[in-house]
């Protein structure tokens, strides 16, 4: 929901409330203040009459009254005086009608009376319909006026607010090396500007320094690492080693290469993940399929694999260097776990890739293949790495891999 | 021959020097940027190998000093960095080659020994191990005069062997010579035999020495008789 349509909802409720309110006191005060008026009047012409009586000595008629209905009783003594209220039955109009009366006495030579005037009161029913018309339109008008000005306002004042939400969502963390936004008056928004852009420079640096970190990282395991292989490499050039020693010489040589290759592979991974790839450029995928292809002939005659290509020319925007490591790594998994004899097919189209080679059913649960250092033979000298960077490099570009196998046949497909 | 190493860790340099002495190279080693930079104003050398991380400054920069003092020179950038973007800067500053660390010295020594072949040898580019001569340039192979045909894989196998004649080799420096990283975690040393024996073949076919020694658990040496 819209701020603008909760704060209009908000606004709507709370109109209607303090119009009905307002409505109801409104009515009760116009009935009071009528009635007050109509007792005013009523005394007035309490002594109107008196004084009628008393210079004319005789009952008056309607007419000094003003249109206010006048009736005498005749009376034995004095009654009590009083104000009153009285409601009759109109059949006419039917409806009730109001009256304010007024009782007191009137004393002629021969005769007492009892006088009552009858004041008509604003009927009840009118009030209630005239006022609640008016409020109605009162009402209408201000919600009109109301939700035109705050839509407008709105656009004006959230201005700035949606400026920066623009300059958010375009913010690159790669590309760019502050965010800079547009200077506001507005006190809270100017806020939220300042807090986003330390954020954001943090954000910045943070990102740096993490870069840094893994090129040191880097750095500074591969020195040691070149030198313990550097002086294996010198130390089997010595002439009278025993066979022992040469197995142990070699045995150290292996780990070091192993530690060297898995450094680089945590590397490239913590590298993609840094989003230090973003480059991308249009990587022609049948060319580069037939490339790699080419480049494991070797192996594949070794392992007398078939292969069947179904390739038709997709282009996708990616870093040249992934998508080399992408293909390698598929291809490479899929001979390397291969049966002698097998067969290799890959088939591209525009919406995906699918690798499918023979093998012999996995060991571990097809959910651990994308995972690191998960391996189908634990026994293997690979890292178990290959298909965690072909994860990874999908995740990357949004790319979605799964693995399925029947019938002897392992199929790995990438959707694009 | 005299090559300059631009290298802080004195470990590696020693390993370093050591082998390519070996080769018959006269070493001189610097430790930081300025001894580096200093040097390469100074003197010349038939191949600078140069770290880019150094002490007191960035390899890099040194290239770009030698480059312009001698626009010729070879060089080997040896980094840690297995940056492209470092790999593209360095090469666009006339780097002749780049190498990532951890590297096998037989690696380095074939590359140096291309650098310096490239470089010095413009025009005709002959290796000669007694009867066996290669032509870099057309890649054509003779024995006792005879040309020989081999692969792609055999003729870099072979280039590899004659540089680093007399050398233990290791199963694993071959096959990243030969395939590089594509092959990586891949079991490669057995079409590596078979490569090697298809090799052993085809030059004692032409009448040829067997050359190619199995270093047991090890590698090969290719040795001088």
């Amino acid at each position: 929901m819209k701020l603008l349509t909760r704060t209009n909802i908000y606004f709507l409720i709370l109109t209607l409330l303090v119009f009905s309110l307002g409505g109801e006191v409104f009515y009760k005060r116009l009935h009071a203040i009528n009635k007050a008026d109509a007792d005013e009047r009523l005394e007035q012409e309490k002594e109107r009459v008196l004084n009628y009586v008393k210079t004319n000595q005789a009952l008056p008629y309607n007419t000094v009254l003003l249109g206010d209905s006048v009736a005498f009783l005749p009376v034995n003594g004095t009654k009590e005086e009083k104000i009153g209220h009285f409601k009759t039955y109109n059949k006419l109009e039917k409806e009730y009608e109001s009256y304010q009366t007024i009782t007191f006495n009137v004393a002629l030579a021969n005769q007492a009376y009892q006088a009552i005037i009858y004041r008509p009161l604003l009927e009840s029913d009118d009030l209630t319909a005239g006022i609640a018309e008016a409020i109605a339109i009162i009402a209408c008008c201000l919600i009109i006026v109301l939700l035109v000005s705050n839509f407008v306002i709105s656009k004006i004042v959230w201005l700035p607010f949606y400026k920066t939400l623009e300059k958010i969502k375009l913010f690159d963390l790669i590309k760019e090396n502050r965010i800079e936004f547009d200077k506001t008056n507005t006190m809270e928004f100017k806020a939220l500007n300042d807090v986003l852009e330390s954020m954001t420079t943090k954000i910045v640096s943070d990102y740096g320094s993490l870069k840094k970190f893994t090129e040191n990282a880097s750095h500074e395991l591969q020195t040691p690492l070149a030198i313990i292989q550097t002086k294996l490499e010198l130390l089997i050039q010595s002439e009278n080693l025993s066979e022992k020693q040469i197995e142990d010489i070699k045995a150290v040589y292996d780990s070091a290469g192993r530690l060297s290759r898995l450094n680089q592979a945590l590397l490239l991974l913590a590298k993609i993940e840094n989003k230090q790839f973003a480059k991308t450029q249009l990587v022609e995928v049948n060319e580069l399929i037939e490339r790699k292809i080419e480049a494991f002939d070797e192996l594949l005659k070794h392992k007398n694999i078939s292969v069947e290509k179904h390739l038709s020319p997709v282009s996708l925007m990616m870093h040249p260097a992934l998508a080399d490591m992408l293909i390698n790594n598929l291809i490479g998994n899929a001979i390397k776990h291969n049966i002698n004899g097998g067969r290799l097919t890959i088939r591209l189209t525009e919406k995906r890739l699918s690798i499918e080679n023979t093998g012999n059913p996995l060991t571990t649960s097809p959910e651990d293949l994308f995972q690191r250092f998960r391996k189908n033979n634990n026994a293997s000298d690979s890292l178990g790495l290959g298909l965690a960077i072909v994860k990874e490099i999908c995740s990357e570009y949004l790319f979605q891999v799964d693995y399925k196998y029947a019938d002897g046949i392992h199929i790995i497909s990438v959707r694009f | 021959m005299k090559v300059l190493l631009i290298e802080d860790e004195k470990q590696l340099a020693d390993s370093i020097v050591s082998y390519l002495e070996g080769e018959g190279y006269n070493c001189e080693i610097a430790t930081d940027f300025n001894s580096a930079d200093d040097k390469v104003q100074v003197y010349d050398y038939d191949c600078v190998l140069l770290d880019i991380t150094l002490p007191g400054g960035n390899g890099l920069d040194v290239l770009y000093h030698l480059k312009k003092r001698k626009p010729d020179a070879s060089v080997i950038i040896i980094s840690a960095k297995n940056s492209v973007d470092d790999k593209i800067r360095g090469l666009d500053l006339g780097a002749d080659d780049y190498i990532v660390k951890p590297f096998h010295l037989s690696e380095l020594n074939a590359r140096l020994k291309s650098v310096i072949r490239r470089r010095n040898f413009a025009g005709s580019n002959e290796i000669v191990f007694n009867e066996i001569k290669v032509d870099t340039n057309s890649m054509i192979v003779t024995i006792k005069g005879e040309p020989v045909v081999l692969t792609k894989k055999e003729y870099d196998l072979l280039l590899f062997f004659m540089s680093n004649s007399n050398r233990v080799i290791t199963r694993e420096s071959i096959a990243e010579h030969l395939w590089g990283e594509e092959m990586d975690g891949i079991d490669s040393f057995d079409f590596i035999y078979s490569h090697i024996k298809n090799l052993r073949k085809k030059i004692m076919e032409k009448g040829g020495a067997d050359y190619i020694q199995t270093v047991y658990g090890m590698g090969y040496k290719f040795i001088k008789k």
